[in-house]
């Protein structure tokens, strides 16, 4: 009885230590910013296995398991506990009350948006509205008048040069019109953000670029070609491909499928789907285009123009999921979806008479 | 009446105090603006300086730029120089004739080369054919947002563009400078002893004399500093350029009268403060007559 009593111990004991191993080996992927599963052929690598910080968060996390037991572990006592449902809740980007005025012209007004790692946000508003403006104020290329951009619990306008500059290698960019670099070839283009980390060899950039490129669909031949020689879907996908190569936490697109014919918009979305599907990443998704918006977002927030509000009200008049643009009480909302021009084509007829 | 509101009618010294107070807010904002323009040149300046010093630029960035720079102006340095020294010594020949005085022409010709007109014309020759580039190729970087795209990748926009242009440029505009005033003593050498017919001796006899290390290094040190404002300025230029393609021609048009200006600014003073150093090696000075 004793001996079944011991086997059934074993097996439970077993059975927790491997859950403590995978269960720290998420805790480290967390603190790596890695997804567990880039990270599992790691954990048994020697090099994990002889880190000393792997094997306090081994024991961490050990714990943690047993704590559930009600047995009184020093880690639990003394080290705060992790409880990773409130890391998914917490939001990744937290904007609070940004404003941001270029000389007299106020764009921004009052935002405030929080969103949660993994989600993936579309940003939907008329020309001029101020969505690039919020996408460069998130990853630090403009600074708030008022307010401010938190990544991470770092706040972006307080962070030095070169701390902002180690942060940003955690965005991926994709840019309205792919600002690829004309004086570097498609292949310089995308290995871009590698050389700048540092770390790899050439042949290993080749590699992950000529790995990249496939991904979105690009033949190796386009590794040699200049920017220029290549057509508005294609640069789209160099600069998507260029954004991947990182690994980034949040990849950033502005404008997408703009000036793209109807197919490969659709080529472009179904990209960042499966872009979605493959890496545990947050998407923020600037656009017009409302079959993109539907297709690829989780959650929609729409801006409208500060000149167009009335006193007092938010910038923001849409937030919620896809489903619920259809339902929305608002016009304004209502006549985005619809591509209705409403009373702003009688604006056009006043303007149209008063120059002419 | 005009047609609609109320036009208030206003008495002459209404008018002329009004457009004194007119006069007064544009002289304050150009005023404004240049101050603006001032303390912006010297954050952009201190930040690229803070960079120089962090961290050195990669090779794949800094070798193209130092071919641009250095090996592309070689041809257009080397023209410049040698005319400049051909058509001093046709304006020299003249008025030295009527004085008897030709063989001394090597003097004055190779002085002028090496100590002002060679480093001078050079660095402007080089603000119009690089500075213009750099502000240009910068200035459309910006509006394509190709320097948004750099930052976002992680890359410092002034560590990765302007650095490598100004340590290509304080490197390679001294050593084209180099160029312009041996292909300058040149010139004037073919014109003065092989058209003009002077006494090759006393040509070569004079130069030796008049013209000192002190002014062949003054010329040369002069040419760091212009290669230095040639970068920085073409590069703020460009960096601050905005509105398409009429911006871009802009800053390049404005990045040249600027270094223009900065070049023949920096020389006046530079002259200044080397008369005073050759006053300490040369107290007596060299007598041309």
């Amino acid at each position: 009885m004793a001996g079944r009593d011991a086997g059934v111990r074993f097996r439970w004991d077993f059975l927790r230590l491997s859950f403590a191993v995978q269960a720290s080996a998420i805790h480290y992927a967390r603190i790596k910013r890695l997804a567990p599963d880039v990270l599992a052929p790691d954990v048994f690598q020697p090099a994990w296995l002889l880190s000393p910080n792997n094997w306090v968060c081994l024991s961490f996390v050990a714990g943690c398991c047993r704590r559930q037991e009600h047995v009184v572990c020093w880690y639990c006592e003394n080290v705060p506990m992790i409880d990773t449902r409130t890391i998914e809740e917490q939001p990744l980007i937290s904007i609070e009350k940004l404003t941001m005025r270029f000389g007299t012209q106020t764009v921004l007004k009052n935002i405030s948006l929080q969103i949660p790692a993994g989600q993936t946000l579309v940003v939907i508003g008329e020309s001029g509205c101020g969505k690039s403006v919020l996408m460069k104020s998130i990853i630090g290329l403009v600074s708030p008048t008022r307010g401010s951009v938190r990544f991470d619990t770092m706040d972006m306008a307080k962070l030095g040069e070169r701390a902002l500059t180690k942060v940003r290698l955690r965005f991926g960019y994709v840019f309205q019109n792919a600002a690829l670099f004309d004086s570097m070839t498609v292949g310089n283009n995308v290995a871009f953000p590698l050389r700048q980390h540092g770390g790899f060899s050439d042949s290993e950039i080749t590699d992950l670029v000529l790995e990249k490129l496939n991904e979105v669909g690009l033949p190796p031949s386009v590794v040699v070609k200049r920017p220029m020689e290549l057509s508005g879907g294609m640069r789209k996908r160099v600069a998507v491909a260029r954004a991947l190569i990182v690994n980034p936490e949040v990849l950033m697109y502005d404008e997408p499928t703009t000036g793209l014919d109807p197919v490969m918009s659709d080529v472009i979305n179904e990209m960042i789907l499966r872009t979605r599907r493959r890496i545990p990443v947050t998407s923020i998704v600037v656009t017009h285009d409302m079959h993109t918006a539907r297709r690829v977002a989780d959650r929609v927030v729409m801006l409208s123009p500060y000149s167009r509000l009335e006193a007092g009200e938010s910038q923001i008049i849409f937030d919620g999921t896809p489903a619920e643009l259809d339902t929305s009480d608002d016009r304004r909302v209502r006549q985005f979806v619809n591509g209705e021009a409403g009373e702003r084509l009688m604006e056009l007829a006043g303007d149209t008479h008063r120059d002419w | 009446m005009a047609t609609g509101g109320t036009e208030v009618r206003l008495g002459l010294w209404n008018r002329i105090l009004m457009s004194l107070f007119d006069w007064c807010a544009d002289l304050g904002e150009v005023v404004h603006d240049a101050l603006v323009a001032l303390g912006m040149f010297t954050v952009f300046t201190g930040r690229m300086l803070r960079w120089l010093f962090l961290s050195s630029p990669r090779l794949d960035v800094l070798m193209p730029t130092l071919y641009q720079v250095g090996v592309r102006s070689l041809p257009v340095i080397a023209l410049t120089g040698t005319f400049i020294g051909m058509v001093l010594s046709v304006q020299s020949y003249a008025q030295f004739r009527q004085l008897g005085l030709e063989t001394r022409l090597g003097a004055v010709i190779n002085l002028s080369i090496v100590s002002e007109l060679g480093p001078v014309l050079a660095a402007t020759m080089l603000a119009g054919r690089v500075g213009s580039a750099m502000a240009a190729e910068i200035g459309t970087m910006r509006v394509t947002e190709q320097i948004d795209a750099l930052a976002a990748m992680g890359a410092n926009p002034i560590q990765y563009l302007v650095v490598p242009r100004f340590i290509a440029c304080i490197l390679m505009i001294p050593a084209l400078t180099a160029m312009a005033d041996f292909m300058g003593v040149c010139g004037g050498f073919f014109y003065s002893v092989m058209i003009l017919g002077i006494d090759s001796f006393h040509y070569l006899q004079n130069s030796a004399i008049f013209v000192t290390q002190f002014d062949l290094l003054s010329g040369i040190g002069k040419s760091f500093f212009f290669g230095g404002a040639i970068a920085l300025v073409s590069c703020y230029q460009g960096f601050h350029s905005e509105g398409g393609a009429e911006g871009v021609g802009k800053a390049a048009t404005s990045s040249f009268v600027y270094c223009f200006v900065t070049i023949l600014i920096l020389d006046l003073f530079m002259g200044i403060g080397l008369e005073s150093i050759r006053s300490i090696f040369y107290p007596s000075g060299q007598q041309l007559i």
